[in-house]
């Protein structure tokens, strides 16, 4: 736990989510991938230092509650744009990390009046012709760590820490919520990519040279597609280069966010 | 007592020394290992097996459905089904047990064809209804998380084709018919019999056992203590709702080898049976129980409980005959067996699995012929 960060409820469009808060100055929302955001992390230290961050657990993820109305990424995706009017934010910085970088997209796509700047970290969400990443509903919980770092040292380090109940369970409600939302097509919309180019705030894709997960190409078509967005590659970095390259992942948002 | 001679038609030709211990013979075991002139053969000896149930004295006979395996090779079961009508088998009752309803986009396919095989067999269907156990989700692509909706919502526009004067409207979340008239419609009045399998689900048993419905649980392979317990839930359930389930209501699904002496039954059936569970049947949970396919809760008793019970490790012949798991034996040990165990149980209808992993074509016929013959006579009046 970092002190100052402050951790809260909030019931949106009827589902009550957990958000945890630290931080001064612009004001940047952070979108978690589909092992869902538990635990404060060293990179949400880090840009908590520069920034008002926020860090909300999905809908159907963590402590927060799982809707009726949750059945696809979008519906995510909107619930967001409605957190955004419920907290009256504006000039929002948005990150979004693996699925996370897929609901900030969709959200994008619809509607960019509060939003500054995106950030698309390994995302996911976009069809490539073959899917040649991991299937994470087919591997165990090991083969996608391992899968999902190019440091095997890291890796093994994590699948070697020990599992409480308590996390097994936020573990299971994780993956039950990401199949319901992503198991068909399998983490893509056929949707998504038709309507890229409507965002018009200046974006910035990130993605790791050896991402097993989301590949490369996948964040190259993002770029492709988003009109005058740059590419950033971490190399020898994974699917999670906020954990596997920390620094170096501050750095080019702090960068983009501050131009 | 109705005993029901059930066949899954696995690939028994499959060289199983090529079979690594980690590997799962279900979903991405390459069908390269398929030969479809071995197929071919297999497709008309098991047939011929099937009839011979028929024939022998069993009073219904069965196939059932899965995708992309070497344990089963009938993903359209109402193909084998519709030869079997064409056989000569009798008066016996005909089961496909069961269509995995949710799979498809469109359950009125399996309205139409079960209707289809109820014609064919002037009303002797049985209709089995399934979710499909997980890996269908990975075969078939479909969400494993709208599984359970998809179930219900499917049986209901099912039973609407067959009972409404057609055309009719469906209007689901996952299905949605404008125009529902399917011709034919079923032969039975108002529907043919509707059993529904599960490996054991409370959710499950509270939907069949409702009293608009009464439908027959169907038990799959389990643990004694698994069946008891699920059965049991079955009748008391039953009671909640205000009525005495029926033994009607009741069956169970096991595999049965019979021959001569119990000592070479247990020699005969050893390598097949212990082939058919820790080759055929093994599979990782990811496959057996995706995410979002049950509950949390139940994922995490499910998980917790194949942890700890048997499923884990090798089985042997031994286990799973002391497990219940396997009857086998000389007919009058097999007699002593289902004597004491059906009316413990209260079922009406026991499905026995005659054929098994690599079993052989004149073993088989044989422990059919032994089974119908000589254990069904003294069983069939329980």
């Amino acid at each position: 736990m970092s002190e100052g960060m402050e951790e809260f409820r909030e019931k949106i469009c009827g589902c009550e989510i957990s958000i945890k808060r630290k931080g001064k100055g612009k004001k940047v929302l952070f979108l978690h991938g589909g092992r869902g955001a538990p635990v404060w992390l060293p990179f949400m230290e880090e840009l908590s230092n520069k920034f008002e961050l926020y860090v909300p657990e999905h809908p159907g993820y963590g402590q927060s509650d799982t809707p009726e109305w949750l059945d696809k990424m979008e519906d995510v995706g909107y619930f967001y744009l409605e957190l955004i009017e419920h907290f009256k934010m504006q000039n929002i910085h948005l990150v979004g990390a693996s699925i996370g970088g897929w609901i900030a997209a969709e959200m994008c796509i619809r509607n960019t009046n509060n939003i500054k700047s995106l950030v698309l970290a390994a995302p996911a969400g976009l069809s490539l012709q073959r899917q040649y990443g991991l299937d994470p509903f087919l591997s165990t919980d090991d083969e996608f760590t391992r899968k999902a770092f190019y440091d095997q040292t890291l890796a093994e380090g994590m699948i070697n820490q020990e599992v409480d109940e308590a996390t097994m369970d936020l573990i299971l409600k994780n993956k039950t919520t990401g199949a319901r939302l992503s198991w068909k097509p399998r983490l893509f919309s056929p949707q998504l990519e038709k309507w890229l180019f409507r965002i018009n705030i200046p974006t910035l894709i990130i993605s790791g040279s050896h991402d097993n997960i989301c590949p490369l190409d996948q964040s190259k078509l993002f770029n492709e597609k988003i009109e005058g967005s740059q590419l950033a590659i971490i190399e020898n970095c994974g699917h999670l280069p906020h954990v596997e390259k920390t620094d170096e992942y501050c750095e080019l948002i702090t960068n983009f966010i501050m131009e | 007592m109705q005993v029901m001679c059930f066949h899954l038609m696995p690939y028994a030709s499959i060289d199983l020394t090529k079979v690594g211990d980690n590997e799962c013979l279900w979903l991405d075991y390459s069908n390269s290992n398929y030969d479809p002139k071995e197929g071919s053969k297999l497709y008309k000896r098991y047939l011929d097996e099937i009839v011979h149930g028929a024939q022998s004295g069993f009073h219904a006979i069965g196939v059932n459905e899965h995708h992309q395996t070497a344990f089963g090779l009938m993903p359209t079961p109402g193909v084998l089904a519709g030869a079997l009508t064409q056989r000569d088998i009798g008066n016996v009752k005909l089961g496909v047990i069961g269509r995995g309803l949710p799979l498809l986009e469109n359950p009125l396919a399996i309205a139409e064809e079960y209707a289809i095989i109820d014609n064919l067999t002037e009303g002797r269907l049985i209709a089995g209804f399934v979710r499909g156990i997980g890996v269908e989700y990975h075969t078939s692509g479909v969400n494993p998380a709208e599984s359970l909706d998809r179930f219900h919502e499917a049986h209901d526009l099912v039973l609407q084709a067959w009972t409404q004067p057609g055309p009719t409207q469906f209007h689901g979340k996952y299905y949605s018919h404008r125009y529902v008239n399917i011709w034919p419609r079923p032969y039975q009045e108002p529907h043919p019999d509707i059993w529904i399998p599960s490996q054991g689900s409370t959710e499950t048993i509270m939907w069949a056992a409702h009293p608009s419905r009464k439908y027959t649980y169907y038990q799959t392979l389990a643990l004694a203590k698994v069946i008891d317990k699920y059965l049991g839930m079955y009748k008391s359930v039953a009671k909640d709702y205000g009525y005495e389930a029926s033994p009607n209501q009741l069956g169970w699904s096991v595999p049965v080898y019979v021959s001569d002496t119990t000592e070479n039954a247990i020699n005969e059936a050893r390598p097949h049976i212990e082939a058919f569970i820790n080759k055929f049947l093994k599979m990782p949970v990811e496959r057996l129980l995706p995410a979002g396919y049950t509950s949390i809760a139940s994922l995490k008793g499910l998980i917790n409980a194949r942890k700890s019970t048997t499923l884990g490790k090798y089985q042997t012949i031994e286990a799973l005959m002391e497990n219940q798991m396997f009857v086998c034996g000389s007919p009058d040990q097999v007699i002593k067996f289902f004597k004491k165990r059906i009316p413990e149980l209260g079922i009406g209808h026991l499905s026995a699995t005659m054929h098994f992993g690599t079993l052989g074509h004149d073993q088989t016929m044989r422990s059919i012929e032994l089974m119908g013959k000589q254990v069904i006579p003294h069983i069939e009046g329980l």
